[in-house]
């Protein structure tokens, strides 16, 4: 079990290197080969998720497989405390689910983008960026501890940048790169502080013996220290407010990469690092309390924004934000199945959702939803495809969304959060009327082009279905986001007698359940949101611009996404700026002319050292006797009155 | 002499038997270096098979001259591998030049001579008397003396030859007057017989003063301020394998005697002693990282930085028993490994007609020699201590064994000494990463062909491609970024072999 999943890692690693130093320039070649170790890593990973599955029901962390070597070893010297650093591999339900969504949609991407990144300068740059992403991703599911979790942690960040600069000729596309790279820094940097503190303290970066270490340590102010430290990672890595701003920017990169990397899996990684280190959250109340509200005030602030968007791709992206936000909720509120069931869902469905959006984009050129329309005629399968994934996010029965949905609003619910409960049934009202707003304007209504200017239609009559290399992963994905919120249904359970909550689960296990009146209020709910949609863009009975008329202020402050870009942008200009003009002051004059002056001094003192450097033979044998003469004295200095003592 | 004895010793006879066979063979090679070439590589690869038998006895006390313990096996054969990279890298630096009178020999006897020399580095290494400690001391002085002038046409070899001839020959006269002292005062030629005397009680005038006048002989060895002021001129003017030689194989036994000598006793840590130790140690490294900073020459630059280097060691010298040892040893292989890498990479560059001394004709290297830029920017970066190096688990280790008492002052010495080493490190890397001048290299290229020109052969064929030292660049640094990544074996079986140390 370890040796695969050592292999699911090494794969895409052996193809990273082979495209970027032997077929660089073979580009066909190089997709093949990204292809086929996405492709091993999948089988793979699902040989281990078997592996765990076969094991008795209910024996958690015991049905996996650990297995981990010394990398650094420093023993200890004197009072030096010595370092033991492992890397390992850890095989649990966890790692195996996680390794099989991102190795599938891994796989799915990758096939996709053979077709969508067809004819681009960069072809072999990006598979290899594409396989790096891959082993990165799978190297932080695999990892057994947290030094080895932030390695790869710093890795998917780093691909994340170059991924979202892929066209860094494009400004835009740098900055959004740069902007993603330096946002996830901040929060990066509270994480690398939190790592290295859990070790100062517990001595072991191990998942494993920290979890027991904190049981030890409940109620103290440095774990809670060190929880809080710790969480602002993911809070960066899935976005989170106010980390958020830079995943929407992120959508400069690739439209395949959106939906792999900023979509279904890398911004995932927040989530599943809360889940993997759900002990050391779990002592402490109040990050669990933080993150159920930042999750929730998240995934309403950002439904709301898509509401008003108009470049399919952004409404994507707050919407992928909103469910980060659900899942974050459903950690907060101590249930760690939900948010990883939500997880796995939705990295099935948004992937969907993105890359049927590729697909348009790719076919149209065009990212604005009013400058399309009745795509749906000329895009069937890309149109029925991203139905289905808009259906499943809305959490329409029998769908993967409603499951997994349900599981989120019941386990809020229940631990008496009934204000997150609200909060998250409205956030499904917005998600279901953002979704179908999206269809009903670029797929319904009459002849692309056509909709909102009456623009000449006949100068896109080229429109076309995409090849099967985009349109086979869209069928395949799309009959995940039908059945895959199944496995968390009480029919599976009664089917087989387990199901995802009493598979994955910290703790205890918990078995499904439909709360039929959650099911039914947030059915009814969601359908209303549809038949809004329908009412305003799809028959036009109410007017979208009198809409927008009516709630002014309001609106704009949705366009303007609360303005927190301007914020930030404001903080930096002016506070940040003006700090920085003291302390360039500060460094010029008061720093600089420090080590100016340091610097100055050593190399004059270099110069007048190299005086002594005559090459005189004499004069280098008296410097030897002086030296003796003073060793003499001074080691004699005992017998001689010994100042020393 | 039993058996147990000889096989205890099997290292440092095959070494002195090889050498004469080595000896022999250039006498009948005729022009030829390549016999003794591989007769001398036989031997340092028998001599460090032979390391094997000897452990098989260790530990074994021979008479009162030699202890064979792990430390010492772990010393020698660092020295044999380390002559051997040696013997890899001067082959085609040695071989004659066009344009040179090679005066009929073959040039094998210097593979005799650097036979010799780490014979004695390895007895030097092993001495648990005074009497082994000058016999090692003066078989590799004697040995230096003939390869820092071995190329007799060049008077600046010479001069350096000389000059390490006279200052040798003063710091040995000091070291003997020493031990007569200490003999005068002990009655015994055993160095633990010494160290115990200035241990206990109130030491004798005699003994005090035989120890500071030994100090001369030892510091000589080890280049540490004040004995410092021949490195620059004699590593220039040697052949650069043998300045190699120098800064790794004579300071390193000389570190090894001294580990042995003063950390069992404890008398690192004792009296005035660790004074002059903090004392030289502190001097050396600001000397040298000073020295260096506006050094054009790179093999002045190595120089300068050895010395710095012995200033970090010492250090650990004074840490005492359990934590010298060991440190030490691993420094010693960093160090040896970067400055192998960065001698290599000099001595593969000037092979054929120019030696490739002056910084600006690094300028450009990445473009002309991509591998061995790589190498030689590998083994500065170890030798400034970066991180994923070598050298950096090497000073952290240091670092970490200089913690307590009056030795974190120096730790922190080391990491501001650090600091400014890196400025000239890197601004050897920075200059072969930067693009050559059009013009320069094209008058360099003319320069070179014309210098090929007047001595009417063509440039040897062996001036690009890849050869032995180019090889010895690439163990080098698989060694530094492996020691860098993955150092926990080699810090264990270091442990394990110091333990009684």
């Amino acid at each position: 079990m370890v040796e695969s999943a050592i292999g699911l890692v090494l794969a895409p690693l052996a193809s990273f290197i082979l495209i970027s130093f032997v077929t660089r320039r073979a580009a066909i070649l190089s997709a093949v080969i990204s292809i086929a170790a996405a492709g091993i890593s999948f089988a793979l990973s699902l040989s281990l998720l078997v592996g765990v599955l076969s094991a008795p029901a209910g024996a958690g962390l015991a049905a996996g497989a650990h297995a981990s070597i010394q990398w650094l070893s420093i023993p200890s010297i004197g009072r030096f405390r010595g370092l033991e650093i492992a890397m390992g591999v850890l095989v649990d339900p966890l790692s195996a689910t996680m390794s099989v969504i991102v190795s599938l949609v891994a796989f799915l991407v990758t096939i996709y983008s053979l077709g969508y990144m067809k004819g681009d300068p960069g072809f072999s740059r990006y598979f290899s960026y594409l396989s790096l992403f891959a082993f990165s991703m799978l190297g932080l599911v695999i990892a057994d501890n947290y030094f080895q979790t932030f390695v790869f942690w710093e890795l998917v960040g780093l691909c994340s940048y170059l991924l979202i600069g892929f066209w860094y000729a494009k400004p835009s596309a740098s900055d959004a790169a740069r902007k993603a790279f330096v946002t996830n820094r901040w929060a990066d940097f509270a994480f690398m502080v939190g790592v290295i503190l859990l070790f100062i303290f517990f001595g072991t970066f191990d998942f494993g013996q920290l979890s027991s270490a904190i049981a030890g340590a409940r109620g103290s102010a440095m774990l809670a220290l060190v929880a809080a430290l710790v969480f602002v990672g993911p809070l960066g890595k899935s976005a989170q407010f106010p980390f958020h701003v830079w995943l929407p920017d992120a959508m400069e990169g690739p439209t395949p990469v959106s939906a792999l990397i900023h979509a279904a899996t890398m911004v995932a990684a927040g989530v599943y690092l809360i889940a993997r280190g759900f002990a050391l959250f779990q002592s402490v109340p109040g990050v669990m309390e933080t993150m159920a509200y930042l999750g929730g005030f998240t995934a309403l602030f950002a439904a709301s924004i898509a509401l008003v968007q108009k470049d399919i791709k952004r409404i994507l992206a707050y919407s992928t934000l909103s469910q980060l936000g659900y899942m974050f909720m459903a950690l907060g509120v101590g249930s760690m199945s939900a948010g990883m069931f939500h997880l796995t869902t939705h990295a099935f469905f948004k992937a969907l959702l993105f890359l049927g959006a590729g697909s348009v984009i790719h076919a149209t050129e065009e990212q604005d939803i009013f400058k399309m329309g009745g795509l749906g005629k000329k895009m069937k399968i890309t149109a029925w495809t991203f139905v289905i994934g808009a259906l499943a996010l809305s959490g329409i029965f029998p769908l993967a969304g409603f499951w997994s949905k349900d599981e989120i609003l019941f386990a809020s619910l229940s631990s008496g959060h009934i204000g997150l409960y609200v909060l998250g049934i409205a956030v499904a009202f917005m998600t279901a009327f953002y979704m179908f707003r999206l269809i009903f304007t670029a797929f319904g209504g009459t002849a692309f082009g056509g909709t909102a200017s009456g623009g000449e239609p006949t100068e896109h009559a080229h429109v076309h279905e995409s090849g099967p290399a985009m349109t086979i992963p869209l069928i395949v994905l799309a009959v995940l986001s039908v059945f895959a919120g199944l496995i968390g249904s009480p029919w599976f359970q009664s089917a087989f007698g387990f199901s995802f909550g009493s598979f994955i689960f910290f703790g205890r296990p918990e078995a499904s359940h439909l709360d039929m009146t959650t099911a039914s209020i947030s059915t009814v709910v969601a359908l209303s949101g549809i038949f809004l949609a329908w009412l305003v863009y799809g028959k036009k009975l109410l007017k979208a611009e009198r809409i927008a008329a009516a709630l002014g202020p309001l609106y704009r402050l949705l366009d303007h996404k609360f303005y927190i870009d301007e914020i930030y942008a404001w903080v930096f200009a002016k506070i940040m700026l003006g700090l920085g003009i003291v302390f360039d002051w500060i460094d010029h004059y008061i720093v600089d002319g420090l080590f100016d002056g340091l610097g100055g001094a050593t190399r004059a003192l270099g110069r007048k050292l190299r005086l002594t450097q005559s090459g005189r033979l004499q004069g280098y044998a008296l410097v030897i006797f002086a030296a003796v003469a003073i060793a003499v004295v001074f080691i004699s200095t005992d017998l001689l009155g010994g100042f020393l003592k | 002499m039993s058996s147990a004895d000889f096989l205890a010793l099997s290292p440092l006879v095959l070494a002195a038997g090889g050498s004469i066979i080595v000896l022999l063979v250039s006498a009948f090679a005729g022009k030829r270096p390549a016999p003794s070439f591989a007769a001398a590589l036989v031997v340092l690869a028998l001599a460090l098979a032979a390391i094997g038998l000897a452990w098989s006895e260790a530990p074994r006390a021979v008479g009162s001259l030699v202890k064979i313990d792990g430390f010492t096996l772990f010393a020698q054969a660092l020295i044999f591998a380390t002559a051997f990279l040696v013997a890899l890298a001067s082959y085609r630096y040695m071989a004659p030049r066009s344009g040179e009178e090679s005066g009929g020999d073959s040039g094998g006897e210097y593979y005799f001579l650097l036979l010799l020399a780490s014979l004695g580095a390895s007895i030097l290494a092993a001495a648990t008397s005074f009497v082994t400690l000058f016999l090692g001391l003066e078989l590799l002085s004697v040995s230096l003396f003939s390869l820092i002038a071995f190329r007799r046409e060049k008077t600046i070899g010479a001069q350096a030859g000389f000059m390490y001839l006279i200052l040798a020959g003063a710091s040995s006269a000091f070291l003997l007057f020493g031990m007569a002292l200490a003999f005068m005062a002990t009655g015994s030629l055993k160095t633990a017989d010494l160290a115990a005397a200035l241990v206990s009680g109130t030491p004798d005038i005699l003994v005090l003063a035989s120890l500071g006048l030994m100090t001369v002989g030892i510091g000589f060895k080890l280049a540490a301020v004040p004995f410092h002021l021949w490195t620059p001129e004699v590593y220039d003017a040697a052949p650069t394998p043998v300045t190699a030689f120098i800064a790794t194989v004579s300071k390193g036994a000389m570190a090894v005697f001294l580990v042995r000598f003063f950390a069992p006793s404890g008398l690192a840590s004792a009296g005035a002693y660790p004074w002059i130790f903090a004392a030289v140690a502190a001097l050396s490294m600001f000397a040298g990282n000073l020295l260096a900073l506006r050094e054009r020459r790179i093999k002045r630059i190595l120089a300068y930085s050895s010395i710095a280097h012995i200033g970090y060691i010492l250090i650990a010298i004074i840490a005492g028993p359990g934590r010298a040892a060991p440190t030490v040893a691993f420094y010693l292989v960093a160090y040896f490994a970067a400055s192998l890498g960065a001698f290599a990479a000099i001595s593969a560059l000037s092979q054929g007609d120019a030696e490739h001394d002056g910084l600006d004709s690094y300028r450009g290297l990445a473009s002309r020699r991509p591998g061995l830029a790589a190498g030689l920017a590998l083994a500065m970066l170890s030798l400034a201590g970066l991180p994923l190096t070598a050298g950096f688990m090497g000073k952290f280790l240091i670092f970490a064994a200089g913690e307590g008492a009056f030795l974190w002052v120096l730790a922190v010495l080391l990491a501001v000494n650090s600091t400014i080493s890196i400025y000239y490190y890197l601004r050897v890397v920075s200059i072969m990463y930067s693009p050559a001048p059009e013009a320069e290299t094209a008058a360099g290229e003319a320069f070179g062909e014309a210098a090929g020109a007047t001595s009417g052969t063509p440039r040897p064929r062996s001036a690009r491609a890849f050869g032995p030292a180019a090889a010895v660049v690439i163990v080098a640094a698989v060694v530094v970024i492996a020691l860098g990544i993955f150092p926990g074996p080699l810090i264990d079986l270091i442990r394990s072999l110091t333990s009684g140390y």
